[in-house]
C-alpha cells in the first residue's frame, strides 16, 4: 500500500517533534529537579527516584538566600561584570575575527596558529605564574583585574571568524567604493550581517563570565565585591550543607542568562537572504 | 589647485595606509593581552616542566626526564586512554547528534523552536552541584532511573558507575552538558547560509538528502571546523564531569588528563612533571588541531 | 595554671598581652601559674599601648565564615587593634590558591584554615607553615592531641583542629532490635558474629560508602598502630594489623554483615528507605543523616561506640576535620595566635562555632557542658554529646607523611582491588606499600 503523498511529511514532522521531545526531557530533567529541590526542605531532596514537585513547598531558602547570603549584592557585582565583560569580549573578538576571516595580511597564518595555540595549553598549568602575575601587576582585589585578561579571547575570536567567512566580499568593496573606512566596512556591513553568531556568542560570553570561578578568587579578596558562583559555591560545606539553599541560589543564579537567550531569540533567526546581500 | 592635490594624495595615502594596517589594529588587542597575560606564564610552564620542584624550596634542572618519564607512566597512558575515548564520543557521537538537533530545529516543519533552543541550554545554566546529585541518583543501581528504565524493557541493570561502564556514563553526563552548545554553534552557522540557495536546489528538483550533502554541509564547513576544534581541545582538556562523577575512578577508569594533571600538580605537588604533562597536553591537542585545518583546507584559501 | 577549663578571663589577658608585640614564647609564659601579666591587668589597659595589626584570614565555606563574622565583635573589644579580614575560598580552590601563594612566595593569608585531607601535601619542600608545636604545648592536657595527628609531620605541629570529629557507629535501634543485636558490641569479632541476626532481611548491619577508602581508614587507624606510616615516616601498611583489617573488611562484605551502598546522595536516599541500618562516621555524618533523612527517621537513629579491636582497645577514631594553620608569610604570627587561641579555647566561642557549623569542640571539658549533652530527639532522645565526650580521649594517634595525597590514592586502588576480588588483602596491600615506597623513594 502506498502511503499518500501528504502523509510522509506529516510523519517525518511528528517524528521529527518526537526526537526533540526525547531530547528536550532529558536535557531538562536536571534543571528542573533543582528548581523542585530549591522549594523543598532537606530531608525531601534525596529521594529515589527523584521526585520533581514538593510534598511540601518551602520558600525559606529563598528568604535565606538574601537574608544570610547577601544574595542580591553578589549578583549585582556579578551582573555588572557579566556586561561589561559581554559587551568587550564582543566588540574586540568580532573585530579580529573579521580581520582574520576578511583580510590577506603577512604572518596571518602564523599568527592565527598562535591564537588557536594559545587554548591548547590547559589552565591549571598555567594557574602558579598567573598568580604570581596577578600580584605583581597589582591586579588584586580590583574589578579591572578580572575584566582585563578576558577582555578579547582566542575562542570568540575563532567563532567570529569561522562565522563570518561567509560575509560577500562584494558587499564589502561596495561599501569601500562608497568611500567608508575598514572599520566603517565593519561596522556598518559584516557585524549586522554576523548578528545571529554575536547573538550567541553573546550568550557566551555572558555565560562564562557568569560561571567564572578562579580567576575571581585569585583577584577579589574583599567578600563584598565577590561574585555569585564564588558566593554558591562556599555555601556547599565540607562539614554542613544545605542543599536547598544552592539549589535556590542556582536557579536564580541562572535566570539572567536565561532571560539573555530569550530575548536574543529574535537574532538566532535572523537568516541571510539575497536581498539582505543586495543591501 | 597644488594643495587640493596634495590633500587628495594624502587622503588617498591615507585610505591606502588604514586598510593595509586595518587588520593588525583590529587583531591588535588579543596579541597585546597575549604578551601581557599569557607568554610569561607560558614560559615560565615550559621552564617548569624540565624541573623537579615541590612548590617550594630549591629546584632541580631535569631536562626532558620529565617528558620521558611520561612514556613509562601507567596512570597517565590510562589517562590519555580514557581521555581519548572521551575525544571520540564528543567528535563522533554528541556532535552529529548536535548537527542533526541544529538541522530539526531549522527545518520548516518544527514548531516551538524556541522552546526548544532554550531547553537545550538548560544544562549549562544547571548548577554542578544539582547535575551532580541528579546524575549519581540516576545511575544508582537499584531505583535509578536509568535501570529502571532497562528494565521496564526487560533488559538486566547495569552497574554504571563499575570501572567496565564508567566512561560511557561519564559520557553520558558530557551529552547532556554540551550538546546544546554544539548545537547552538549549527545553528548559527545554518542561519548563515543564505535561504535563496536552498529555493534554488528546491526548484532544480534536488532532493533533501543531495541538499544537505551537496550543499548544507560545505556551506557549514568554517562553522563546522570551529565546532569540531573547540570539541577536541574540550574533550582533551576534559576534567570536571569524570572528577564529580567518580573521582577519576574506581581504580582511575574514568580519569582524564586534565584530571591527572590537576592531581600530579596541586595534590602531589610535582610542579614540574605536572607543567610536562600540560604541555604533551597541548601538544596533542595541537596536532590534532593542525590535522582538522589540513582535513578542512582552511589554509591556502584565497 | 587552671588546666580543666579556660575562662574568657584567660584569653582576655593573653591575647591582650600577644598583641602587644611581645614573643609568642614570651606570651606563653603569660599562662605560666607566676603569670607575668597581673591578674588585674585588663584588656582595656593594655590594649592601647598596641600597634594597629591587619590579619588575613582564608577559610572554605559560608559556615565557617559565619562562625568568624559572629566572634570578631568579641575580638575587637579585647583586641581593638586587631582587624580581621576573612575570605572565603570555596571548596580545593584554597589549597591551590595556598600552593600558588607559596610558590610566589608571596600572597599568602597570616592565617589558612586547612582541611585535613589537603594538609599533608604542605609537608613537600620548604615547609610555607609555622611550627605551632612550642605554641600548643600549653595545651595538651586539656585538647585532644590525637587532633593534631593529621598537621603534624615527624613530631613537629604545623596546625590545630577545630573539632573533635570522633566516629560512632550510627544504627537504626528498630532494625538491630530485630536483628537480636544488643548494643554497644564490645568488639567487631563479636559484632560479626551477632550481626548474622540480619541475614535474611532487606538491610545489611552497617553499610559502607561505596569506591571509597574512607570506611577502612576508620577501621585501620581505630588500631592505633599509625595508619599507613610509623612515627618515623616509614611505610606500615603491609604490616599485619593493616591487613588484618582489610581482610575482616572483605570478609564482611562477601558474608553480607557490611554492604556497600551507594556514594553521596544515593546513599541518603537508601538511609531513607530502610536498606541501611547502619553507617560508621564522624559527628559531622550524624549531623547529615539527620538533616538529609528528617522526620521520616525521627527517633529510630541511635548512636553507639564502634566495637573495638581487642577488649579494652579503643572505641572510636577520628574522620575529617580542619586545622587552623599560620603561614610563614604572616607579618604578625604571634597575633595570627593569639585569635586561634581566642577561636579555639574559649568555650562560650566554641558553642557559637558548634551552632553554626555543628562541630564539637576537641576540647573535652567543654563537652561537660548541658549544651552539649542535652538529648537528641531526632536520635531517640540519647545524649550523643555525652557519648562524644565518653570516646573522645579515646581517638588513636596515626601518622601523616608528605605523600600522604600518593599513599591515599595507592590506598583507594588496593581497597578496591581487593574488595573486587582481583588480589588478596595481603596481596594488595604488600602492592600498595611497595608502589609507595618507591614512590618515595624517586622523590
Amino acid at each position: 500500500m502506498r502511503t499518500s503523498p501528504k502523509l510522509w511529511p506529516r510523519i517525518e514532522a511528528v517524528a521529527a517533534h518526537l526526537f526533540l521531545a526525547g531530547a528536550l526531557l532529558y536535557m531538562s530533567i536536571p534543571f528542573l529537579w533543582m528548581i523542585g529541590a530549591s522549594l523543598k526542605k532537606q530531608s525531601e531532596i534525596f529521594r529515589n527516584p527523584p521526585t520533581f514537585i514538593p510534598d511540601e513547598l518551602v520558600f525559606g531558602n529563598y528568604v535565606n538566600l538574601f537574608v544570610e547570603f547577601d544574595f542580591l549584592r553578589h549578583f549585582l557585582n556579578s551582573t555588572f561584570l557579566a556586561v561589561v565583560h559581554t559587551l568587550l569580549y564582543l566588540f574586540f573578538c568580532s573585530l579580529a575575527g573579521y580581520a582574520f576571516a576578511k583580510y590577506e595580511f603577512r604572518l596571518k597564518n602564523l599568527l592565527f596558529l598562535l591564537l588557536l595555540g594559545s587554548m591548547m595549553v590547559p589552565g591549571y598549568t598555567l594557574f602558579v605564574p598567573l598568580f604570581v602575575l596577578a600580584i605583581r601587576l597589582k591586579l588584586v582585589d580590583s574589578y579591572i583585574g578580572v575584566l582585563l585578561p578576558g577582555i578579547v579571547g582566542a575562542f570568540g575570536i575563532f567563532f567570529m571568524k569561522q562565522n563570518m567567512e561567509s560575509i560577500p566580499d562584494e558587499l564589502l568593496d561596495a561599501a569601500r567604493i562608497d568611500g567608508t573606512t575598514e572599520f566603517g566596512a565593519f561596522w556598518r556591513v559584516a557585524r549586522p550581517l554576523a548578528a545571529p553568531a554575536m547573538a550567541v556568542l553573546a550568550v557566551l560570553a555572558f555565560l562564562n563570565s557568569w560561571n567564572d570561578f578562579v580567576w575571581p578568587l585569585v583577584i577579589l579578596r574583599t567578600r563584598e565585591l565577590q561574585t555569585l558562583p564564588v558566593i554558591l559555591a562556599g555555601m556547599v560545606g565540607t562539614y554542613r550543607m544545605e542543599y536547598g539553599i544552592v539549589m535556590a541560589g542556582s536557579f536564580l543564579s541562572a535566570l539572567p542568562v536565561l532571560i539573555l537567550f530569550t530575548s536574543m531569540q529574535r537574532n538566532f533567526m535572523q537568516g541571510l537572504t539575497v536581498g539582505a546581500l543586495r543591501g | 589647485m597644488h594643495s587640493i592635490t596634495q590633500q587628495h594624495i594624502r587622503e588617498r595615502l591615507w585610505y591606502r595606509y588604514q586598510r593595509r594596517l586595518a587588520p593588525y589594529l583590529f587583531i591588535s588587542p588579543f596579541y597585546i593581552l597575549f604578551v601581557v597575560f599569557a607568554l610569561g606564564p607560558l614560559i615560565a610552564a615550559l621552564y617548569f616542566s624540565m624541573i623537579k620542584w615541590p612548590g617550594t624550596g630549591p629546584m632541580t634542572f631535569l631536562g626532558l626526564a620529565n617528558y620521558l618519564e611520561l612514556f613509562e607512566d601507567e596512570i597517565f597512558l590510562k589517562s590519555l586512554g580514557n581521555t581519548t575515548y572521551y575525544a571520540i564520543g564528543a567528535v563522533f557521537v554528541i556532535l552529529p547528534v548536535a548537527l542533526f538537533l541544529a538541522l530539526l530545529i531549522n527545518a520548516a516543519v518544527v514548531r516551538a523552536k524556541s522552546l526548544f533552543r532554550i531547553a537545550f541550554i538548560l544544562p549549562v545554566l544547571t548548577s554542578t552541584v544539582a547535575a551532580t546529585i541528579m546524575f549519581l541518583l540516576m545511575f544508582e543501581h537499584q531505583y535509578g532511573l536509568f535501570n529502571v528504565a532497562l528494565e521496564a524493557v526487560g533488559l538486566n541493570a547495569l552497574k554504571w558507575l563499575d570501572e567496565e561502564l564508567v566512561k560511557l556514563s561519564v559520557l553520558l553526563v558530557a551529552a547532556w552538558r554540551y550538546t546544546g552548545l554544539s548545537m547552538l554553534y549549527f545553528l548559527a552557522g545554518l542561519q548563515s547560509i543564505p535561504t535563496d540557495v536552498y529555493e534554488a536546489a528546491s526548484v532544480d528538483g534536488a532532493g533533501r538528502w543531495t541538499t544537505f550533502w551537496q550543499i548544507t554541509l560545505p556551506l557549514l564547513r568554517p562553522v563546522s571546523l570551529f565546532v569540531v576544534v573547540v570539541s577536541i581541545i574540550g574533550s582533551f582538556q576534559f576534567f570536571a564531569e569524570p572528577l564529580l562523577l567518580a573521582g577519576g575512578g574506581p581504580n582511575n577508569a574514568s580519569l582524564t588528563i586534565a584530571n591527572y594533571l590537576y592531581r600530579v600538580g596541586f595534590s602531589y605537588l610535582r610542579m614540574g612533571y605536572a607543567s610536562a604533562v600540560g604541555y604533551i597536553l597541548a601538544v596533542i591537542i595541537f596536532i590534532l588541531t593542525l590535522l582538522q585545518l589540513k582535513f578542512f583546507g582552511a589554509f591556502g584559501r584565497s | 595554671m587552671n588546666t580543666s577549663k579556660l575562662s574568657r578571663r584567660d584569653f582576655l589577658q593573653r591575647a591582650a598581652f600577644m598583641t602587644m608585640g611581645a614573643s609568642a614564647a614570651t606570651a606563653l609564659a603569660a599562662c605560666q601559674p607566676a603569670a607575668t601579666v597581673s591578674d588585674d591587668a585588663t584588656a582595656g589597659d593594655a590594649a592601647p599601648m598596641s600597634e594597629p595589626v591587619e590579619l588575613s584570614l582564608w577559610t572554605f565555606g559560608s559556615f565557617f565564615t559565619d562562625f568568624y563574622e559572629a566572634i570578631f565583635p568579641a575580638y575587637k573589644e579585647i583586641a581593638p587593634d586587631v582587624t580581621i579580614e576573612v575570605q572565603e575560598i570555596p571548596g580545593g580552590q584554597l589549597f591551590d590558591n595556598l600552593i600558588a601563594s607559596f610558590a610566589a612566595g608571596t600572597g599568602a593569608p597570616d592565617i589558612a584554615d586547612i582541611e585535613q585531607g589537603s594538609m599533608s601535601r604542605f609537608f613537600k619542600g620548604e615547609i610555607g607553615l609555622i611550627d605551632l608545636t612550642d605554641l600548643i604545648a600549653p595545651y595538651v592536657d586539656d585538647y585532644v592531641m590525637a587532633r593534631t595527628d593529621p598537621y603534624a609531620y615527624l613530631g613537629h605541629i604545623y596546625g590545630i583542629d577545630h573539632c573533635l570529629c570522633p566516629v560512632v557507629l550510627y544504627y537504626r535501634h528498630d532494625l538491630y532490635a530485630e536483628a537480636g543485636i544488643e548494643m554497644p558490641v564490645a568488639t567487631w569479632q563479636d559484632f560479626a558474629e551477632a550481626a548474622q541476626g540480619f541475614e535474611g532481611t532487606e538491610a545489611a548491619a552497617i553499610s559502607l560508602a561505596d569506591r571509597s577508602w574512607g570506611d577502612y581508614w576508620m577501621l585501620l587507624t581505630q588500631r592505633g598502630t599509625g595508619g599507613i606510616f610509623n612515627a618515623d615516616g616509614e611505610v606500615i601498611i603491609d604490616q599485619p594489623e593493616a591487613i588484618d583489617t582489610l581482610s575482616f573488611y572483605v570478609d564482611q562484605l562477601t558474608s553480607g554483615t557490611f554492604a556497600v551502598t551507594p556514594s553521596g546522595p544515593a546513599s541518603y536516599a537508601a538511609l531513607t528507605e530502610g536498606t541501611i541500618a547502619g553507617r560508621i562516621g564522624a559527628d559531622w555524618f550524624g549531623g547529615f543523616i539527620k538533616l538529609n533523612v528528617g522526620d521520616p527517621g525521627h527517633g529510630l537513629w541511635m548512636a553507639a561506640p564502634l566495637p573495638a579491636w581487642e577488649e579494652g582497645g579503643a572505641r572510636t577514631t577520628a574522620h575529617g576535620g580542619t586545622g587552623y594553620t599560620i603561614t610563614r608569610q604572616s607579618e604578625a604570627p604571634d597575633a595570627a595566635w593569639a585569635f586561634i587561641e581566642f577561636a579555639l579555647f574559649d568555650e562560650d566561642n566554641k558553642y557559637i562555632e558548634y551552632g553554626v557549623n555543628n562541630l564539637i569542640p576537641p576540647i573535652l571539658s567543654m563537652l561537660d557542658d548541658e549544651r552539649y549533652l542535652a538529648p537528641d530527639p531526632w536520635y531517640s532522645d540519647q545524649s550523643i554529646g555525652a557519648l562524644y565526650r565518653d570516646l573522645g580521649g579515646e581517638i588513636p594517634r596515626h601518622n601523616r607523611h608528605p605523600f600522604f595525597s600518593e599513599a591515599v590514592n595507592l590506598l583507594s586502588n588496593a581497597v578496591t582491588e581487593a574488595v573486587a576480588g582481583d588480589k588478596n588483602p595481603a596481596q594488595a596491600l604488600e602492592d600498595m606499600a611497595q608502589e609507595l615506597r618507591e614512590t618515595i623513594d624517586k622523590g
